[in-house]
């Protein structure tokens, strides 16, 4: 039986769940890993409890997210170049698995450069506001502003040249 | 926030039995899975700083070489090792000359700011 610190926990990781693996989800593409880096970063922010204020604790837990979501990506891309083991399908093959978006879209997503991604994701997944994003990240609200018109911009670009494609 | 170029992102539910999940690494610290590589990495990174800490703490000096003495010396490692911090005078060079430093008073402790002047 959790005690209640336990308790607060649990439904804090009930309510932020989904909008956590969402975010994680279009970083890391694969169901599995994404709830993963999301148990983690819940249970590393769990065992540094002490020192993050109750204010402070979401933008935490989405950092730590991000950054455990971007490390593994890289790791993985990593480990495939070696050889040495095997990374989801989903990373390098977008669309094997878990397709949801339209491909060119989620394509174009995952080609953008990783500090345009999160200021997108943070605002279009999580719903995060400018100044909830500036925390989040530690960077200013004008630079949250710029890099999601930015994001934007490059979306469009990739989606327009996708299309020239196709027609 | 410009609302009309949001993406609509769709929404994709995560796999059932996350909070069961996460209510079972809280209440079994020591299940808590932790990637391969990482475990790997951190128990290599503890031995290896045991290893060198053992070294150079039972090493007897006339046993170490000249170029680890020396190492071992530098005021660099004092705060590292728990020596006593000595104070060293700052140098620099810019085009294999050695130019004028001066220190720049600041609050933050541990922390040294140097103005350089070249002649």
């Amino acid at each position: 039986m959790p005690g209640p610190e336990e308790a607060q926990w649990i439904a804090l990781y009930a309510s932020l769940e989904r909008k956590l693996f969402n975010v994680v989800y279009r970083i890391l593409w694969d169901k599995a890993e994404s709830q993963d880096v999301v148990q983690d970063a819940f249970l590393r922010c769990w065992r540094s409890r002490s020192r993050i204020t109750s204010e402070g604790l979401e933008p935490v837990l989405f950092r730590t997210a991000l950054n455990l979501a971007s490390n593994r990506r890289r790791s993985y891309r990593l480990w495939r170049f070696v050889g040495l083991a095997d990374a989801p399908e989903a990373m390098t093959q977008r669309g094997a698995c878990d397709a949801i978006l339209p491909r060119s879209v989620d394509t174009a997503v995952a080609a953008l450069p990783d500090h345009l991604r999160r200021v997108l994701l943070l605002t279009e997944i999580a719903g995060m506001s400018y100044a909830e994003v500036a925390t989040t990240l530690g960077i200013k609200e004008g630079t949250v502003g710029s890099r999601r018109t930015r994001a934007i911009e490059l979306l469009r670009e990739a989606l327009a040249t996708k299309g020239e494609q196709n027609s | 926030m410009n609302h009309e170029d949001r993406i609509p992102f769709p929404d994709i539910e995560p796999p059932a039995g996350g909070t069961e999940r996460f209510r079972m690494q809280l209440e079994n610290p020591g299940d808590v899975p932790r990637g391969t590589i990482g475990r790997w990495a951190a128990a290599g990174g503890i031995v290896a700083v045991l290893a060198i800490a053992v070294i150079v703490v039972l090493a007897p000096r006339d046993m170490v070489e000249p170029e680890v003495a020396v190492v071992f010396d530098a005021p660099e490692l004092d705060r590292l090792l728990g020596r006593p911090i000595k104070q060293v005078e700052t140098t620099a060079m810019i085009d294999d000359e050695p130019v004028a430093l001066s220190a720049i008073p600041v609050k933050t402790p541990g922390i040294r700011i140097y103005e350089v002047r070249k002649n």
